[in-house]
């Protein structure tokens, strides 16, 4: 993918959401995690990478960036911030509001990884990329915030 | 796919960034218009620098060759400078009138 000034908009149109949504949930900020989406955009048009995976290119870039400007930052709830919201007409605004109270009752590692893979769609494989972590942690990580989400949400397995 | 998973997936983490969209296209356009820029004083910067030493090396050796004003001369060349003047000194004695007395005979 050339991010030229055209590539660069396309990468936008295609991204940008999801990232900012994504580094609101680490950051717990949204004016860093513009500022963090913003330093994002323009390292891509400096150096111009190669990107063979965008996802797991872009996620683990936000994160990296994310990570860098809400050092020594206060952490705040998820909750509240209205960055898990409804995907489908399924879902409603309530009921996000409640996933995002769950997630932030999960040790922060594991948060992410559902953040990523359910949340995001990611695959294991690139979950694991994106955190740097094997595959086979990202996936353990997943089964015990499964088991701690059931907890929260109250809900029992079929 | 447990049910929980598929209940986690009716949900997406996303925040509307259309906003920003021009505000970050245009800084990052900017901030590659200026690395790009950059890129190219660096080049010509190592091309100068490149050229500058293969030029050194490339003189290096005619240089060592050529004549060091500050050198001491050999000796021939110093002998000879030594007999030309001399030379130059005899011819000057010998065109200069005698105007004194070389001994008491020439007294009156």
């Amino acid at each position: 993918m050339k991010l030229d000034g055209d590539g660069l908009a396309q990468l936008y149109d295609a991204w940008a959401s999801r990232l900012l949504g994504y580094m609101i949930a680490l950051t717990r900020d949204r004016h860093r995690a513009e500022d963090a989406l913003q330093n994002l955009f323009v390292k891509l048009a400096e150096s111009q990478p190669a990107i063979e995976n965008p996802a797991a290119y872009l996620f683990r870039a936000a994160r990296n960036e994310a990570l860098r400007v809400t050092r020594r930052a206060p952490e705040a709830p998820l909750a509240g911030l209205e960055v898990v919201a409804p995907a489908d007409e399924s879902a409603d605004r309530g009921e996000a509001e409640r996933v995002a109270a769950a997630l932030d009752r999960l040790p922060r590692e594991q948060a992410e990884v559902v953040m990523l893979h359910a949340l995001q769609g990611l695959a294991f494989r690139e979950v694991a990329e994106v955190l740097g972590i094997p595959l086979d942690t990202a996936a353990s990580r997943w089964r015990y915030a499964l088991e701690k989400l059931r907890d929260v949400l109250g809900r029992v397995e079929a | 796919m447990s049910d929980l998973e598929a209940d986690l997936r009716r949900f997406r983490l996303a925040a509307p960034a259309d906003g920003l969209r021009a505000t970050v296209l245009a800084r990052a356009t900017r901030a590659a218009q200026i690395e790009r820029r950059w890129r190219a004083v660096r080049r010509a910067a190592w091309l100068a620098l490149f050229l500058s030493l293969i030029l050194n090396l490339s003189l290096g050796g005619s240089r060592t060759a050529r004549p060091d004003p500050r050198a001491v001369p050999d000796f021939p060349e110093v002998a000879e400078m030594a007999l030309d003047e001399i030379a130059r000194w005899r011819l000057r004695l010998a065109l200069t009138p005698q105007r004194t007395p070389r001994n008491r005979e020439d007294l009156p």
